[in-house]
């Protein structure tokens, strides 16, 4: 994870959103331990309230758990979930303005279902 | 606890150092105190510490005055590089802490003694610039009063032990939140670490807000000289620079829809800092 | 921090300076013992001034006590009313002890080595032996109260003032004393009676010190008060 205080992305999203890359890259498993926010905080140098901010945002999503006493925790099913929501990302950031634009040039959607073929052999 | 300044002014023979000031410090929270050399930061942080007196306005603690107080006194801890510790060694230093302030950690403080690897026989006046800060730095992450003064608390230190200090400074705020001032000219370093910016200029009160909505007010937009110029009209430009054909102008307010040709990208607090009391553009 | 713990960490400035102090004050009621023991008889030698060398060297301590404590009181978040406190507790507490320590010395000298020490407290015109040393006792400590109290004031004095306002006040001093000394020559029997006056009065001039230092420990509240700190 990188924090960029230049990034038009607030802090706390950044948290959140390297959080969940690192969880997607299999760096912490479902059920496993992600660093606690004096951690994260210590080792980006942003403020703790920050941190939190950003970890409340993925309890809430219910990609991780609190445990009392001992940590933040990896939920079950988290993967999926993530890749879930990645996918309607992508769907939103990349494919619809990839149609919008095919229809201002006149693409045919066969066309494009093709030329789609076409870059997965690449 | 509530520490407050309530119009504060402070004269040093004709010139004014501060200029009614008011300023509340409550909930604990990094605080940033930023502003240039002679803006009146060290002259605030000494007015709060009983150092010297306000020629007008009053400073309370809890509704109570500050001055001489010494209940009120002992909730502050207050370090710069003008800190006198006498000719103590590291090790008196820390003994004499624990009997002056009854949260200070003496277990945790020889623990990051040990971390800088300061020796704690050494008096604290033969000690080396950035070694004095440390010592300073270790008695003030250590003293768990509820109000924290840091004035320019890395100066001097290597890359090393800077890193370490704001490491420590965050591990020590997690572990018993104060309200912290640091008052620094490295923003680059702390920016991260900044819940509330207070930005002096000329003895007033320029900004008091939370870093995040003080950063979400501002952008930067950056292309082809004409076109940065047509998105900026009517707008409030804070700062502008142009290498070539390139410009870039830092914009206060509201992100409206900007051009495909235009890139835009968040202003840090150094950038959104140096513009807002930048001498080149008097505002 | 406690007026006792200031009382304690004001009491440590003077420790080195005290024990320096009266080693080399034995040292020449050592060698002087010895030289006036070897002279058998007809030359005898006097040991004068030990409460005048003691007097100076309080003056002195009074004038090194200030900026020092001031600035460590506030950086541990105490204040200028606890500095005072503090201050004046640990002085009359080094005075007390200089004065014991000054008589015992005395006694000792004259009961080791016969030597006739010159000194105002066997001078005093009281019959009462015991009686006389008390009141030579609390005759010194007064009078060392009074400046180690005028030390202090002014360097006190001296803090408070800008550096041109030194230089006025210090040429101001010097032309003073200057003036003082010539005056003494002329004024010679009225100086007698003055140094005379305690050995038949110690009770009244003892009195007139503490007032005196009563007035000067007023003017360094009033200075210490509102002091600011200088960087």
């Amino acid at each position: 994870m990188k924090i960029d205080f230049q990034s038009q992305t607030p802090i706390f999203l950044q948290v959140s959103q390297g959080l969940e890359d690192e969880i997607l890259s299999g760096i912490y498993g479902e059920e496993e331990q992600i660093p606690s926010i004096t951690e994260l905080a210590a080792n980006y140098k942003i403020n703790p309230a920050t941190a939190l901010k950003g970890i409340n945002l993925l309890v809430d999503a219910g990609i991780v758990y609190k445990k009392r006493g001992i940590g933040m925790f990896v939920a079950s099913g988290a993967l999926q979930k993530l890749k879930e929501k990645r996918q309607e990302e992508f769907f939103q950031q990349y494919v619809l303005p990839l149609v919008q634009e095919a229809k201002r040039l006149n693409i045919e959607p066969q066309t494009l279902r093709e030329w789609i073929e076409r870059g997965f052999t690449q | 606890m509530k520490l407050c300044c309530h119009d504060l002014t402070r004269k040093f023979g004709d010139t004014v150092a501060l200029n009614r000031v008011n300023l509340c410090l409550e909930e604990p929270k990094i605080c940033g105190l930023l502003g240039r050399n002679g803006a009146g930061k060290t002259t605030l942080l000494r007015l709060m510490t009983n150092y010297i007196q306000p020629n007008e306005g009053s400073i309370t603690m809890d509704e109570r005055n500050l001055w001489e107080n010494e209940k009120a006194l002992q909730q502050i801890f207050f370090v710069t590089e003008n800190s006198y510790f006498g000719e103590m060694t590291a090790q008196k230093l820390i003994d004499f802490m624990a009997g002056a302030y009854p949260n200070f950690d003496k277990e945790q403080c020889l623990a990051y003694a040990k971390r800088f690897e300061l020796s704690l026989n050494k008096k604290y006046p033969t000690l080396s610039t950035g070694y004095k800060s440390v010592l300073r730095a270790i008695l003030a992450l250590s003293a768990h009063t509820p109000f924290l003064f840091l004035d320019e608390p890395t100066l001097g230190m290597d890359a090393f032990h800077r890193e370490l200090f704001y490491k420590l400074l965050i591990e020590s705020y997690s572990e018993a939140p104060s309200c912290i001032l640091l008052s620094t000219h490295l923003i680059g370093e702390v920016e991260g670490l900044l819940e509330n910016v207070i930005i002096l200029d000329h003895g007033k009160v320029l900004i008091d807000e939370s870093a995040e909505k003080l950063l979400s007010q501002g952008y930067c937009v950056s292309g082809r000289i004409s076109e940065v110029d047509d998105y900026c009209s009517g707008k409030k430009v804070i700062g502008s620079n142009s290498v070539g054909g390139l410009k870039t102008a830092a914009i206060l307010g509201e992100h409206t829809a900007v051009p495909d040709t235009l890139d835009v990208t968040g202003l840090s607090l150094q950038q959104l800092f140096v513009q807002l009391v930048g001498s080149e553009n008097p505002s | 921090m406690s007026t006792a713990t200031s009382f304690r960490l004001q009491l440590k400035e003077y420790r080195s300076a005290v024990i320096i102090y009266y080693i080399i004050i034995v040292l020449i009621f050592t060698v002087f013992s010895g030289v006036s023991l070897l002279s058998i008889g007809d030359k005898q030698m006097n040991i004068y001034g030990l409460e005048a060398s003691s007097v100076w060297f309080i003056f002195v301590c009074g004038m090194n006590t200030f900026r020092a404590n001031f600035l460590f009181h506030l950086q541990f978040s105490s204040t200028r009313k606890t500095l005072f406190k503090g201050w004046l507790s640990s002085a009359a507490a080094v005075c007390l002890g200089m004065t014991c320590l000054n008589l015992l010395l005395l006694l000792l000298m004259n009961f080791l080595f016969h030597t006739p020490v010159g000194s105002t407290i066997f001078a005093i015109e009281i019959e009462n032996v015991p009686l006389r040393l008390l009141s030579g006792t609390v005759y010194y400590f007064c009078e060392y109260l009074l400046f180690i109290s005028l030390g202090y004031l002014i360097t006190i004095g001296f803090y408070r003032l800008n550096k041109t306002g030194k230089w006025i006040v210090s040429i101001l001093m010097g032309g003073c004393g200057m003036y003082l000394l010539l005056s003494l020559v002329r004024y010679e029997s009225y100086v007698d009676a003055i140094v005379f006056f305690p050995l038949a009065h110690p009770w009244i001039v003892s009195g007139i010190y503490l007032v005196f230092t009563a007035v000067i420990l007023s003017f360094c509240w009033l200075l210490i008060r509102k002091m600011p700190a200088k960087v």
